[in-house]
């Protein structure tokens, strides 16, 4: 029993904090790229720079001295996300719309957003430093540990306050998309636009609009995966940029264009990740007292040894490129 | 020592090759199986007996000595990272050659982060973190100089120059090289694949091999580069080689300097490396008037000057990129179309 | 039998564009392939050519089973083709678009160009003597260094045909090679393509929507409908044929 509550610990609940991340980031990645057709490099910097808005205001709420029962971070949140999705808009304009108007090529408009990439890196370092920042300065990060004594385990299920709201906010987010695609007419619009966007521009819809909202979408899920990954780890500058590539795999390997392939494929990469780099001996244990004294099993007896762990969404990646370039749910292929 | 691992690699393929081919001389069935075991097993303890020593020691050195092993002179290595460039590249470029652009820029950047795990951690081959140094210069060091009498100053300016020198000629032997295959009828064909790949190939142009050719050409450059580099700052630091100090980098470069003009790369790499080693002074500059303003209308001073301007390089860089796309989508050098 | 299409299918999507269809070109003949839009013409076209592969059968060349093959590779052994829609080098004068052509030049391989320059240059200012005889021929001369992407859509496809001027080919693929050429010029074309046939022994194999070019050049004449190959004859018969004829225009107009 212990084991198998280490192995929730280690593989079921960090996969899981991972992949809500990887699935709310690579939706955005995913409904660009299904809207605008090019590769969002510059994701990363929105959520990075939507966790520093989310931290300056959690900041700003503990020096007016308000105290919240959850943490400040998740209080914050709309409020960061709308900044964020501001901001997106406002880079939109700036730096990609010009280049969409003169006709320029995907890759062309990647590489723009690789410039906005750096950029807005430059100005978050300029101001916040290369150090980390914490949002538990103030305020105590609540660990739960859920006695399992009473099932045989002598070690307790951990999960973490900020663990626990992630996992609830990203479900009731994505079900909130759901809906938003399904139901409402500029979902409907977004979806049609994705699926051909030619057909959808004579059909009457209203793309200059469809464009903002997919911009608005995007960066206010970016936002909230930024402040939740900074939540639940430390705030950085780079906090984003080291796993902009997993989150891209996690939107390929769904289908780029596909919302739903994006959340799948941030699941499976967030689980991949954290199975892979799983030390199994912990699990596999009891076996020793079977096993020979040849056979016992080494101290460390993980699939891949944890320094490649981003390595194995890279792998992913390459891989499913290779034999399925559309992704799992066959994704937009313009 | 790792000369020595190959060369004893190389004698253990031949051995298992060997044996599998032992039916020549009548060695058949069971046998063959046993001997081609033996073989592997014969090879195996060979490498090893030859990898484990030169393993051990490339972990264990600190410093001084000779880690490669062959001893030859630094040009010679700088030709072999060319080389181990193009082994790269064709590998990768089997892989990801077949993909859509962008497609293919989020493959080859998450391949080439691949490349940079394994490099930092195969500590049995790379030393990893521990680093490779001192690595050799191709002309003669300060040090030499110095010895030979001549001021510290002096010393430095001719060992650099020596240095410039050298490594403007291997700049000058290239440029001739792609000059001139790009004027003749190789540039020609390359333009028809880029123009129309479906009519290239249906006029008898093997585009995909010849995709791959430019793209293993392009490695060797970039391998030879990288190789200068390493020897330039004696150095071998595997976690120093971040995307945005060098790929994003040489990106701008080209993009700034214009895409398809051997000119333009070149004004766009001494351009932006200017502007690259500017940027921190300027910004330094910059940010300590403003701080001396912001003191004076008694906002305060900006605090921690120096680490800020550091941080400008990436700013500025991602600006130059966004202004260059946008303002002179084909570079300051464009490609000349050329008639007639 | 020169090109010998053995009972070939292709798929797009739910549509069969070429349904188990099975034709064959003489050698040294001028075969024309008609039949109304979507008939699969190009689709076939395109699969003799090697730019996309069958689903099913076989395509014969020269004797040799070439299905599935690229179509760089099919140049090699003698097969040639224009494309409907004409694609030019854009970004490449109209000489260039034909120097570009004639395979084994030195000077595409990197050593050669770099280490024996005289046989480069030798080859180069033989293949430059080509493509001024061949631009002479096209009547081109004025736009020789203007840029491909520049010129009108007729002299666009007079450069195509050019390119299978540039060598010695067995076969030749014409798709709509008259469309947006003007009428003194297609008189030309017409004479050339049949003293190319005549006196050098090319093949051509002709889709063609002017009716009067295919009753000038081709026989047989290969009419294809709904992915099938419904006759084949000279161009007097199938015009004679009523059922044919019913078949291909709906309503016997157009054949004049």
């Amino acid at each position: 029993m212990t084991e198998l509550v280490f192995f929730t610990n280690q593989v079921i609940i960090s996969g899981l904090v991972l992949g809500c991340i990887y699935a709310l980031g690579a939706v955005g990645i995913t409904l660009i790229f299904g809207i605008l057709r090019f590769a969002h490099f510059a994701h990363s910097e929105l959520m990075t720079g939507g966790a520093f808005i989310a931290f300056l205001l959690a900041s700003a709420f503990a020096a007016w001295g308000i105290t919240t029962p959850i943490p400040t971070g998740f209080v914050v949140l709309p409020i960061a996300m709308v900044i964020t999705a501001i901001l997106s808009l406002g880079i939109d304009k700036g730096f990609y719309a010009p280049l969409r108007k003169r006709g320029a090529k995907p890759v062309t408009l990647l590489i723009a957003s690789i410039g906005v990439t750096l950029m807005v890196q430059g100005l978050i370092r300029l101001f916040f430093g290369a150090g980390s920042y914490s949002f538990f300065e103030t305020e105590t990060k609540d660990v739960f540990r859920i006695d399992l004594s009473a099932l045989g385990s002598t070690r307790p299920l951990v999960i973490t306050e900020p663990q626990v709201f992630m996992i609830v906010v990203t479900f009731v987010s994505v079900l909130a998309l759901h809906f938003f695609l399904t139901r409402s007419r500029l979902g409907k619009a977004m979806r049609a636009m994705a699926d051909n966007a030619d057909l959808a521009q004579v059909s009457g819809i209203n793309t200059a609009l469809v464009v903002r909202v997919t911009w608005i979408v995007a960066g206010a899920l970016a936002c909230m995966a930024g402040t939740m990954l900074a939540l639940d780890v430390t705030l950085k500058p780079d906090l984003a940029f080291n796993i902009i590539i997993p989150i891209f795999a996690a939107a390929i390997v769904g289908g780029l264009g596909q919302a739903y392939g994006a959340i799948a494929g941030g699941l499976l990469i967030g689980f991949a990740e954290s199975l892979a780099v799983f030390n199994w001996t912990m699990v596999l244990r009891p076996l020793n007292g079977v096993l020979p004294d040849w056979l016992q099993l080494p101290a460390t007896l993980a699939l891949v040894p944890t320094e490649y762990k981003l390595t194995v969404a890279f792998v992913i990646l390459v891989v499913v490129l290779l034999v399925r370039p559309t992704g799992i749910f066959k994704g937009a292929s313009s | 020592m790792l000369g020595r691992a190959l060369l004893a690699f190389a004698a253990g393929a031949a051995i298992v090759y060997g044996a599998r081919k032992a039916d020549r001389i009548g060695i058949t069935g069971r046998w063959k199986t046993v001997l081609t075991v033996f073989a592997w097993f014969v090879a195996y303890v060979l490498y090893r007996s030859q990898l484990d020593p030169a393993a051990a020691y490339i972990e264990s050195a600190v410093g001084g000595g000779w880690v490669g092993g062959l001893g030859g002179h630094p040009v010679l290595g700088w030709l072999f990272g060319g080389l181990l460039a193009a082994g790269i590249a064709y590998i990768v470029g089997k892989i990801s050659l077949g993909l859509r652009t962008d497609y293919l820029a989020i493959a080859t950047i998450g391949i080439s982060e691949i490349i940079r795990a394994l490099i930092k951690n195969m500590d049995w081959l790379t030393r990893g973190t521990l680093t490779v140094s001192p690595i050799p210069w191709p002309t003669p060091l300060p040090q030499s100089f110095q010895a030979g009498g001549m001021d510290n100053l002096s010393a430095l300016v001719a060992a650099r120059g020596g240095f410039l020198v050298l490594a403007l000629v291997v700049l000058g032997i290239v440029l001739w090289l792609i000059s001139r295959a790009y004027a003749g009828p190789w540039g020609r064909m390359m333009r028809s694949i880029r123009d129309n790949h479906i009519a290239s190939s249906s006029m008898g142009k093997n585009v995909k091999a010849r995709q791959l050719e430019i793209f293993i050409f392009g490695s060797v450059l970039m391998g030879i580069g990288g190789a200068m580099l390493v020897s330039f700052v004696q150095i071998f630091d595997p976690s120093s080689y971040q995307p945005i100090n060098h790929t994003f980098l040489i990106w701008v470069m080209v993009i700034v300097g214009g895409a398809g003009n051997n000119w333009g790369a070149l004004f766009g790499a001494v351009l932006i490396w200017l502007i690259w080693v500017i940027s921190e002074p300027l910004s330094k500059a910059v940010f300590e008037f403003v701080s001396m303003w912001s003191s004076n209308v008694g906002w305060g001073a900006i605090p921690e000057i120096e680490a800020r301007s550091a941080q400008m390089r990436v700013f500025v860089l991602g600006l130059v990129i966004t202004i260059a796309l946008r303002f002179a989508p084909k570079g300051l050098i464009p490609e000349v179309v050329k008639r007639g | 039998m020169v090109i010998d299409v053995r009972n070939v299918s292709k798929r797009f999507g739910g549509l069969r564009a070429v349904n188990n269809c099975s034709l064959s070109v003489r050698r040294g003949s001028i075969t024309g392939l008609i039949g109304p839009n979507g008939a699969g013409k190009s689709t076939l076209f395109n699969m003799v050519a090697g730019n996309i592969t069958p689903d099913e059968g076989q395509v014969i060349f020269d004797g040799q089973d070439v299905t599935g093959w690229k179509p760089f590779e099919l140049f090699r052994v003698g097969m040639l083709r224009t494309f409907q829609i004409a694609h030019e080098f854009g970004q490449m004068t109209a000489l260039e678009n034909l120097m570009m052509v004639p395979g084994d030049q030195p000077g595409e391989h990197l050593i050669d160009t770099w280490f024996r320059p005289r046989l480069v240059k030798s080859r180069e200012i033989e293949v430059r003597k080509k493509a001024l005889d061949v631009i002479d021929f096209l009547k081109l001369g004025h736009v020789r260094d203007e840029l491909a992407g520049n010129l009108s859509g007729g002299q666009k496809k007079l450069l195509e045909l050019g390119r299978t001027m540039m060598v010695d080919a067995k076969v030749v693929l014409l798709d709509e090679v008259a469309a947006g050429v003007n009428k003194t010029l297609l008189n030309d074309l017409a004479g050339n393509i049949e003293r190319m046939n005549r006196e050098l022994g090319y093949t051509f194999f002709v889709i063609e929507h002017d009716m009067d070019l295919i009753g000038r050049l081709c026989d047989p004449v290969i009419v294809m409908a709904q992915g099938e190959k419904i006759a084949e004859g000279p161009m007097a018969e199938i015009r004679a044929n009523p059922a044919i004829v019913e078949a291909y225009f709906g309503t016997p107009v157009e054949v004049a």
